[in-house]
C-alpha cells in the first residue's frame, strides 16, 4: 500500500506538563570475574506522555542495560543499580521504579509497562500456544478471566495483523514467521494497556520490508492508544522515523538529547556529529563515508573522562581530566524541547566550555 | 551483461530436493533457490545484490564459486568456463576467487593466532612458513589498516571491525581477482560499516578487485557499487547502474526497498511515501505462479498471476522483469509512486545536518584530528 505514516513529528512541541517517567543519575555496573562493567554512568532523562523517546548508541553503549535495569530486568548479581531514581507518574500517584520491591515490580512489568525485545523466539515460551501466552498476561494481571480473557487474546492478534486469529490462536511460535512473531510480542506487550512500552532493537533482525510493517503497526497502535514509548536502536534511520525526542548513547553516557529535529538537523556533540556522516545518503555524490576511527572504549574503567575523548578530533587537555556535565545548548535549562550535549568543546563558536552546565 | 565482462553468469539455477520419509527418503519437491539468474560484472567493478533473507543471494555465490554444484546454467570468470572445470582445475582455480563473510565470530577459527588465519590459504598452497609467509602476512594486516604488531593475537581480542579486516586480509593474501562479499557489513555498526566500505573501495582502487557484494538493503551498497541486481524469491527484477536505478527504479519490489530505507531525517522520513509491503516472502518450494511477486505487488493484476514477465532491456544496461512498467493502465500508477519515492530521497540529500559550526578541528590532539575523514 501506497501511504504516509501519520506523525505529529514536526509541528512544535506544545507545553507539556510533567513527564510520566523521569530517570535521574542512573548508574549500573557488572561485577564480574575480568573486573567491574561500568555499563552505565549517571544518566538522567525525562518522557512525556505519549512521546517516543528513541536512545541510539553503537553496541555496548549501554541502551539495553539502562532501560531493563529500569524494570530489573537484568541479572542482578552481577549486575547492580549503583545510584539512581526513576519516577514512572499516571496521575497523582507516583513511584520510584528503582526502589519497588519484586513483589510490587510484578506489578508494573506487564502491566504498566511493556516491552518488545529483539529476538521473539527466545522472549515467547516455545511449549505455549501464542494464543495461551497473550491470555495468560491477561489473567495474571486480572484484566479479565475466562473466555473473556481468551476473547481478549483473539482481538489483540487480530489487532496486531493476524490473519484468521481465531485459528492463529492455537499456533505455537515456532509455527510463525519472525514478523508475525515480532507482531505476538507486540500484542502481549500491549495486553493490559500499559502507559509506557520499551521497545529494545524490534526490528533489527527483520528483512527491511519486514521492519517497516512492524514500525508502522507499533506506531499506529501508539498513537491509537496513547501509550509512551522508549524505542532501542543503532539504527539513526528507523529512530528518525518514529522519535519525538533522541538521546544518543556512548561509553555508557548520555551525549546528547533533544528533540529529534534538533539532533539529527543540529548534532552539536562531536559524536554524533560523527555518527550522522557515516550514514549513507542514496543521493549523495561523496563516495567516501565519514569514518570514526579507533574503537569503542573500554568499559572496565570508571569514567574519570569523557569517554569519547580519545576518538575525538577536538578533545584538549580538560577532556582527559575531567568529565564533562551535560551542557543546554539552547540556554533553555527547563523547557521540555531542551537541547543537551556532555562535551567541553562548543561546536558553535569554536571555544571552551566553561558555563551553561544543567 | 556484455561479452566483455569479467565475469558471466548465465541461466544460474539451484535447486535443492526436499525430502520427506522415515526409512525411504522420497523428494517431493525442490526449493528452488535461484531460478535462473544472469548477470556480468566488468573488471574492476562491483555489483551489488540486494534483496531480502532467504531470497538466494547467498546461494547464488555460493553456486558460482562451485561450494555448491549448479542444477543449470553457466558461470565465466575471466577466459574460463567454471561450470566446466575438473576437480583438480577448481581447486587451483578457486584461488583467484575469495569469500568474505557477515559472521567473522564464526568464520575465523578461534584457536588460531591472527597470523596463522591469514597465512592459512598459502599454508594450505603448499608455502612453507617463515620469514617470507610472515613478511606477507604483515604486509597484508598493514593492507587493511590494522596494526601488525597485533598478530599473535587471537580473533576474540578484536572487534567486530576488526575481525572483518582480519576476514579480508585472509582474503586478500592468495592475490585474488574477484571477491565475493557475503553480507560483510550486516552485523557491524554504522560506523564501522563506514570504515570496512571504506576499505573495501580503497583496496578495489589500489588492486583492481572485482566484487560481488551482497547486502540485504540497499542504503550501504548505494556507496560501493557500480551497478546492483535486485533479487526476489530466486530471480532477479531488475538490474541497473546506481545512478540509473536511483533515479529510476522502475520494478515495484526495487520502489518498496528503496521506500523502506531508512533517512536520517526526521521530517522527511516521518512524512514520505511508502511502499509497505503485506505479508511475508512466500517458500521458495511452492513460488507464487506468474510473477513470483504477484502475491505482495501493490500493482498486481491477472496477467501477473498468470505469467512470467520476462527480463527486458530498458536502454542503457538497465533491465527489468515486470509486466506492467508502461502500459497504459497500471504503467501511470508505477510511475507515479516511483516518483514520490525518488523524491522523497532526494529531498534528504538536501538536508544533512548543518555545518554552520568550523569543522576544523583547532585543538591539539593530532593523532585524533584526522579522524573524520
Ligand atoms: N550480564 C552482564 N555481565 C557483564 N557485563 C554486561 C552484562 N550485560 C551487559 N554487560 C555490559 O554492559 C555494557 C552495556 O551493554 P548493553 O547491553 O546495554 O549495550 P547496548 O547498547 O544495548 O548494545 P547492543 O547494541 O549491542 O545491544 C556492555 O559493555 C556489556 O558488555
Ligand atoms: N543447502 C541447502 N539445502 C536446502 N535449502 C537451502 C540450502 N541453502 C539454502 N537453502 C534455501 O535456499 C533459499 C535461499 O537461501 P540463501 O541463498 O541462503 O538466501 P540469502 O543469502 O538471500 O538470505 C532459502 O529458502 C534457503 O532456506
Ligand atoms: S568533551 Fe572533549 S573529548 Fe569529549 S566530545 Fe567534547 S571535545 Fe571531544
Ligand atoms: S509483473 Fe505484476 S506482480 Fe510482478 S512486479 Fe510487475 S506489476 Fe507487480
Ligand atoms: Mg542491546
Ligand atoms: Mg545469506
Amino acid at each position: 500500500m501506497m501511504r504516509r505514516r501519520k506523525t505529529q513529528g514536526h509541528t512544535p512541541h506544545p507545553p507539556r506538563s510533567e513527564p510520566i517517567l523521569s530517570v535521574k543519575d542512573l548508574s549500573v555496573r557488572f561485577n564480574t570475574v575480568d573486573g567491574v562493567v561500568h555499563a552505565v554512568n549517571s544518566i538522567s532523562f525525562d518522557l512525556y506522555r505519549g512521546e517516543t523517546l528513541g536512545v541510539v548508541g553503537e553496541s555496548g553503549s549501554g541502551k539495553s542495560v539502562s532501560m531493563l535495569s529500569l524494570l530489573r530486568l537484568i541479572p542482578e548479581p552481577p549486575g547492580e543499580i549503583t545510584s539512581g531514581s526513576a519516577i514512572l507518574r499516571s496521575g497523582d500517584e507516583s513511584v520510584d521504579l528503582i526502589s519497588l520491591s519484586w513483589k510490587q515490580m510484578n506489578r508494573v512489568r506487564g502491566r504498566r509497562v511493556g516491552f518488545v525485545f529483539q529476538d521473539p523466539l527466545s522472549s515467547l515460551n516455545p511449549l505455549i500456544s501464542v494464543g495461551k501466552q497473550i491470555r495468560e498476561i491477561i489473567e495474571r494481571h486480572n484484566i479479565a478471566r475466562g473466555s473473556a480473557a481468551k476473547r481478549r487474546s483473539v482481538d489483540l492478534l487480530k489487532q496486531v495483523g493476524i490473519s484468521d486469529a481465531d485459528n492463529r490462536y492455537h499456533s505455537y511460535p515456532h509455527e510463525f514467521s519472525g514478523g508475525m512473531r515480532q507482531r505476538v510480542m507486540i500484542a502481549i506487550a500491549i495486553a493490559c494497556n500499559p502507559e509506557l512500552v520499551i521497545a529494545d532493537e524490534p526490528t533489527t533482525a527483520l528483512d527491511v520490508t519486514i521492519q517497516a510493517q512492524i514500525i508502522d503497526l507499533l506506531m499506529k497502535l501508539k498513537r491509537e492508544m496513547g501509550i509512551s514509548v522508549i524505542w532501542i536502536s543503532h539504527d539513526l534511520g528507523v529512530v528518525a522515523g518514529i522519535a519525538d525526542r533522541v538521546m544518543v548513547m556512548y561509553g555508557g553516557t548520555a551525549v546528547e538529547t533533544g528533540t529529534a529535529e534538533t539532533v539529527y538537523r543540529h548534532p552539536r556533540h562531536p559524536y554524533t556529529v560523527g555518527l550522522l556522516g557515516a550514514i549513507p545518503k542514496l543521493h549523495q555524490d561523496n563516495k567516501r563515508l565519514v569514518n570514526i576511527k579507533g574503537t569503542p572504549p573500554s568499559v572496565y574503567s570508571a569514567l574519570r573522562q569523557c569517554p569519547f575523548a580519545p576518538r575525538c578530533p577536538w578533545s584538549f587537555d580538560l577532556c582527559t581530566q575531567q568529565r564533562p556535565p551535560l551542557f543546554a545548548l539552547d540556554g533553555n535549562a527547563v523547557s521540555d524541547s531542551r537541547h543537551t550535549s556532555a562535551c567541553w568543546y562548543d561546536l558553535e563558536h569554536n571555544t571552551r566550555r566553561t558555563e551553561g552546565a544543567v | 551483461m556484455s561479452a566483455g565482462d569479467f565475469v558471466q553468469v548465465h541461466g544460474l539455477k539451484q535447486y535443492f530436493p526436499v525430502q520427506k520419509g522415515l526409512l525411504v527418503n522420497r523428494t517431493v519437491g525442490y526449493v528452488k533457490a535461484v531460478d535462473g539468474v544472469s548477470f556480468g560484472i566488468p573488471r574492476g567493478e562491483t555489483l551489488g545484490l540486494v534483496g531480502e533473507s532467504g531470497c538466494g543471494k547467498s546461494t547464488t555465490a555460493r553456486s558460482m564459486l562451485r561450494l555448491h554444484e549448479p542444477t543449470e546454467g553457466s558461470v565465466r570468470i575471466g577466459e574460463t568456463d567454471v561450470t566446466r572445470l575438473n576437480y583438480r582445475d577448481l581447486r587451483s582455480f578457486r584461488s583467484r576467487m575469495q569469500m568474505i563473510f557477515q559472521d567473522s565470530y564464526s568464520s575465523l577459527n578461534p584457536r588460531h593466532t591472527v597470523e596463522y588465519i591469514v597465512a592459512e590459504p598459502l599454508l594450505i598452497r603448499g608455502e612453507r612458513p617463515g620469514a617470507n609467509l610472515q613478511n606477507r602476512v604483515q604486509e597484508m594486516l598493514q593492507l587493511v589498516g590494522m596494526n601488525p604488531d597485533h598478530m599473535k593475537r587471537f580473533p576474540h581480542e578484536f572487534s567486530g571491525g576488526q575481525r572483518q579486516r582480519i576476514g579480508i586480509a585472509r582474503a586478500l593474501v592468495l592475490n585474488p581477482e574477484l571477491i565475493v562479499c557475503d553480507e560483510p557489513i550486516s552485523a557491524l555498526d554504522v560506523a564501522i560499516q563506514a570504515q570496512v566500505v571504506n576499505l573495501l573501495s580503497r583496496l578495489q582502487d589500489e588492486l583492481g578487485l572485482t566484487y560481488l557484494f551482497i547486502a540485504h538493503d540497499l542504503s550501504m551498497v548505494r556507496h560501493i557499487s557500480h551497478r546492483i541486481a535486485v533479487m526476489y524469491l530466486g530471480k532477479i527484477m531488475e538490474i541497473a547502474s546506481y545512478d540509473e536505478l536511483f533515479e529510476q527504479p522502475l520494478h515495484p519490489y526495487t520502489q518498496s526497498l528503496m521506500s523502506a530505507v531508512p533517512i536520517t531525517d526526521p521530517a522527511i522520513e516521518k512524512s514520505r511515501a511508502r511502499i509497505i509491503l503485506e505479508g511475508d516472502l512466500p517458500s521458495p518450494v511452492q513460488p507464487p505462479t506468474g510473477c513470483v511477486f504477484s502475491s505482495r505487488c501493490p500493482f498486481a493484476t491477472d496477467l501477473c498471476r498468470n505469467s512470467e514477465p520476462k527480463p527486458r532491456d530498458v536502454g542503457t544496461g538497465h533491465s527489468v522483469a515486470c509486466h506492467h512498467i508502461d502500459d497504459r493502465v497500471v504503467g501511470p500508477r508505477i510511475t507515479a509512486s516511483r516518483e514520490q519515492i525518488v523524491n522523497g530521497l532526494k529531498d534528504a540529500a538536501h538536508h544533512g545536518p548543518d555545518r554552520s559550526f568550523t569543522y576544523e578541528p583547532t585543538q591539539s590532539n593530532s593523532s585524533a584530528r584526522s579522524s573524520f575523514s
